[in-house]
């Protein structure tokens, strides 16, 4: 029994081994209109792989622009199979009968030859037309109310090519370059601007991938491109713009055309239009996932036109460095040495230009010095770009004469493109010593005094004594106790000269202490109002008044008769209702007593406040 | 007894549950001082790689010290990092402006790496004997005792020769405090380069343009600062911006 299991499985095994293959079904339609689209289609019989577009070999007018992939599976009495299908969408860019040539893929270690295949592109082509129904044929889906799936499927297929329509009329691929005309060998900083219509993403669609590419790489040398871009959605309310930097460097004379294109995918999620023109093995698959649509979009071609470095007053040995440049840092060492011993000068060059194309520039060596060829390094501070950074040249130098004062110049030289003009950069010169033989009497001098400074940090201490700084000047319980120093002296300050002017100035005390019996009395008729005792309130109201109008006289208030207090108020320039109102409180307790006031007729309320009023305008 | 028991055993229970938790939390985090001493015994063992990173982490810690910032330069200084124990002899010094072996270990590290220290008038030093921290106090107490001494007095009639002496004297020591203020807020505003070639840059962005380069242990004075950049300006005529991660301040942020 166990041999027949195991034949069983080998058999099948075997089977399912020669049923593997790759073929094609070629391209559906096989006659196309320009500018319409077509299908090529890969099937994957028992292999669950894939292949990219970049493999076939599509002839030259022919134009990769989507890819799509479906899976079916079979059950039968030889096992399970499986089918994949690869669909590329394939768009013209002539007419023209095109053909993929037979050609062949690897997989798993097995080739596989694919059949050729040919599309012709003529005017004269039928209109395309819906796929043929299949799928339905006893009208299930149509007696359950589900629209049938070549319908479906058809308007799925409607509706990617309504997208890549939307596409391409919004979006854009634009280069900005500082100049027009830019020098070969020149490396120009500049813009790869991707942009395209906000109402994609109001679709649900999202930018997945992006990646920028340069055609003609034959005329220009267009490194890196930024690995991280700049997305910018606010300066335009309708665009969202998707920047790359990059840095072209034209490699031939002659007008150009600067050519880049992009290719990516928009992704959203699946909705259930996609969903009902999928079989139920490709909705399975597609769980969790979201409907990619690729694109490819070219840039309208830029004329760039790429000047010659002129010849007038080029050095005879220019370095090739073109930019704006500076030598930093040029060092000798050592600087003390004897005839026939090495020295290594070292001079840094920062800027910014074509690092990558610059030559290690030569020494002036005036025939005393021997030179080697100088290594070089690079330290990129461009994020990769080679445009911003700091270049090292190291020459290794021996002085074959003795007496030399000063070490070899370094003799650089650029073009700035934007002056146009050759700049001669040659090093400052930097003393040296150089002894006939042997060590030199400095070099012995110093490698003695390095010994003796032999650096002895062995001493570290042992305590962490918390001797830390706070710094005052930041606490804010610092300056809470500065203001609260200034309150106390301020009012220190105040109460002292307030009590000084009062042992001094009499008429102060005077005007002080009477000020102080006014607000008594004040209060005191308030309080006789209010339990409406008229004859007291007459008196504390003239008592108050008579404080206030001789605070600041050297009258005694209480000698103060009305007369009196009418010409003070008129002195004071208060007005006749005012000075008038004084004449109740002045005579209110005497009428009381003789009879002459009815006091239930009397608003002693109102009285008080016409008393407050007039002792406020006194005190002013 | 039973009630004694019958009280005692939950007792005991609760404060297991509450303070057990509490103690192994302590012992499970190192304290700054800790790391300090395990810096101290790999620095004694030769070890200066981990000594560095114990006094780094001693640093997270807590508040750096000036003893730890100048284990932490002696330890840089071992491991020939020029700028960082430069900075770090800066810092023990402004935390402790009174510790001779910082100032001994900078003038001998100086000379052994050839790092012309700057040079500044003997006043300054002398001015320098105190920290910051200390000569801000006496700025503040002078301050508010020539106020006194100059509102006080008129007001109790001692108009005399002493009090306006006095005031004089306070005067001039808040003055002189000013001073001292200041010449710490220069050492403050100094910057080193802890890296070789630090690139200098037109403006505070990393794309910008590199206009020179400075070397390891360079001093540079800060002239203003714009996020993690700060515009220097070293001795030798060279400004530009430079990241604060490369070109570090002496007064930590």
């Amino acid at each position: 029994m166990k041999k027949l299991y195991a034949s069983f499985f080998i058999a099948t095994a075997y089977v399912a081994l020669l049923g593997q293959s790759i073929e094609t079904s070629g391209f559906d339609p096989k006659e196309i209109r320009p500018g319409s689209t077509s299908t090529y289609t890969v099937i994957l019989k028992d292999i669950n792989g894939n292949i990219s577009s970049d493999d076939i070999p599509m002839p030259d007018g022919l134009q990769i622009i989507g890819q799509s992939r479906s899976q079916s599976f079979s059950m039968g009495t030889s096992g399970t199979s499986s089918s994949t299908s690869l669909q590329y969408t394939v768009r013209p860019l002539k007419e023209g009968i095109f053909t993929v040539p037979e050609w062949s893929v690897e997989y798993k270690g097995k080739t596989y030859k694919i059949a050729a295949a040919t599309l012709k592109v003529d005017e004269s082509a039928p209109a395309q037309q819906s796929a043929q129904p299949m799928g339905d044929p006893f009208g299930m889906r149509s007696m359950f109310g589900l629209p049938s799936r070549t319908r479906t499927q058809s308007a799925a297929r409607q509706q990617t090519q309504s997208f890549d329509d939307t596409l391409r009329s919004s979006a854009n691929l634009e280069i900005k370059l500082p100049r027009e005309e830019i020098y070969v060998g020149e490396s120009v900083p500049c813009e790869l601007i991707f942009s395209f219509d906000k109402s994609i993403l109001r679709n649900g669609f999202r930018l997945a991938q992006l990646a920028p590419d340069i055609k003609k790489a034959d005329a220009f040398d267009c490194p890196a491109f930024t690995t991280d871009p700049t997305v910018d959605e606010k300066s335009d309310p309708d665009k969202v713009f998707i920047i790359y930097h990059t840095i072209v460097t034209p490699l031939k004379v002659g007008s150009y055309d600067l050519d880049f294109s992009a290719k990516g995918v928009f992704n959203r999620d699946m909705d259930i239009d996609d969903l009902m023109g999928m079989s139920l093995i490709d909705r399975m698959m597609s769980m969790g996932g979201g409907r990619q649509v690729p694109f490819e979009i070219q840039m309208p071609a830029k004329k760039i036109n790429v000047l010659e470095l002129p010849a007038d007053g080029k050095p005879a040995n220019f370095t090739g460095a073109i930019g704006k440049f500076s030598l930093e840092d040029v060092t000798v060492d050592p600087d003390a040495l004897s005839v026939g011993d090495p020295a290594i000068i070292t001079a840094k060059l920062v800027g910014m230009g074509n690092f990558g194309r610059i030559e290690a520039p030569n020494l002036d060596t005036g025939g005393d010095w021997k030179s080697y060829k100088p290594k070089t390094s690079f330290a990129d501070e461009s994020n990769g770009q080679a445009y911003i950074g700091i270049k090292t040249f190291e020459y290794t130098v021996v002085p074959t004469k003795p007496d030399l004062k000063y070490a070899p110049k370094i003799l650089f030289n650029y073009f700035d493109p934007i002056s146009k003009k050759y700049v001669e950069l040659p090093s400052k010169e930097i003393p040296v010593s150089v002894a006939p033989t042997g060590r030199s009497n400095r070099a012995v001098q110093k490698a003695e005094e390095s010994k003796s400074a032999e650096p002895e940090f062995a001493q570290i201490l042992d305590k962490n004594e918390k001797t830390h700084e706070i710094e005052l000047l930041k606490s804010p319980l610092f300056w809470g106790l500065q203001v609260a120093i200034l309150a106390a002296i301020a009012f220190f300050i105040a109460k002292r000269r307030r009590k000084l002017l009062l042992e001094n100035n009499p008429a102060y005390a005077k005007k002080l202490a009477y000020r102080k019996q006014c607000s008594a009395y004040l209060a005191k008729a308030r309080d006789d109002a209010s339990r409406n005792d008229a004859k007291a309130f007459f008196i504390d109201a003239r008592t108050a008044l008579q404080y206030a109008l001789t605070a600041d006289s050297e009258r005694e208030s209480s000698s103060l008769i009305l007369r009196e207090a009418r010409e003070i108020m008129q002195s004071l320039a208060l007005e006749q209702a005012d000075i008038d109102s004084a004449n109740v409180f002045f005579d209110g307790a005497d009428a009381i007593t003789f009879g002459g006031l009815d006091v239930s007729k009397t608003d002693l309320k109102e009285l008080d406040k016409s008393l407050n009023k007039l002792c406020k305008l006194l005190e002013k | 007894m039973q009630t004694l028991r019958k009280i005692i055993t939950p007792l005991r229970m609760f404060l297991t549950v509450v303070f057990l938790p509490a103690l192994a939390a302590t012992s499970a985090a190192q304290t700054a001082d800790e790391f300090f001493a395990l810096g101290n015994n790999a620095y004694r063992n030769g070890d200066y790689a981990r000594a560095n990173e114990n006094y780094e982490n001693a640093a997270k810690e807590a508040p750096p010290t000036a003893e730890l910032y100048y284990n932490l330069a002696n330890t840089n200084a071992k491991l020939g990092n020029k700028g960082k124990a430069l900075l770090n002899y800066y810092r023990a010094i402004y935390q402790n402006p009174r510790m001779p072996e910082a100032h001994a270990n900078l003038q001998m590290f100086a000379k052994d790496t050839a790092i012309d220290l700057p040079q500044r008038p003997q006043i300054y030093e002398i001015l320098a004997e105190l920290s910051e921290y200390e000569w801000t106090i006496i700025c503040f107490a002078f301050f508010w005792l020539t106020i006194l001494l100059i509102f006080i007095p008129p007001l109790y009639s001692y108009n005399n020769m002493a009090t306006v002496f006095l005031a004089i004297v306070s005067g001039a020591v808040f003055i002189t405090s000013v001073i001292a203020m200041l010449n710490w807020r220069d050492f403050r505003q100094t910057a080193i380069s802890v890296k070789e070639d630090v690139p200098l840059r037109l403006s505070p962005t990393d794309a910008a343009p590199v206009s020179s380069i400075v070397g390891e242990g360079e001093t540079a004075s800060i002239e203003r600062k714009h996020g993690n950049f700060v515009h220097v300006a070293t001795k030798n005529g060279k400004r530009g911006w430079a990241s604060a991660k490369e070109f570090v301040p002496v007064a930590e942020q």
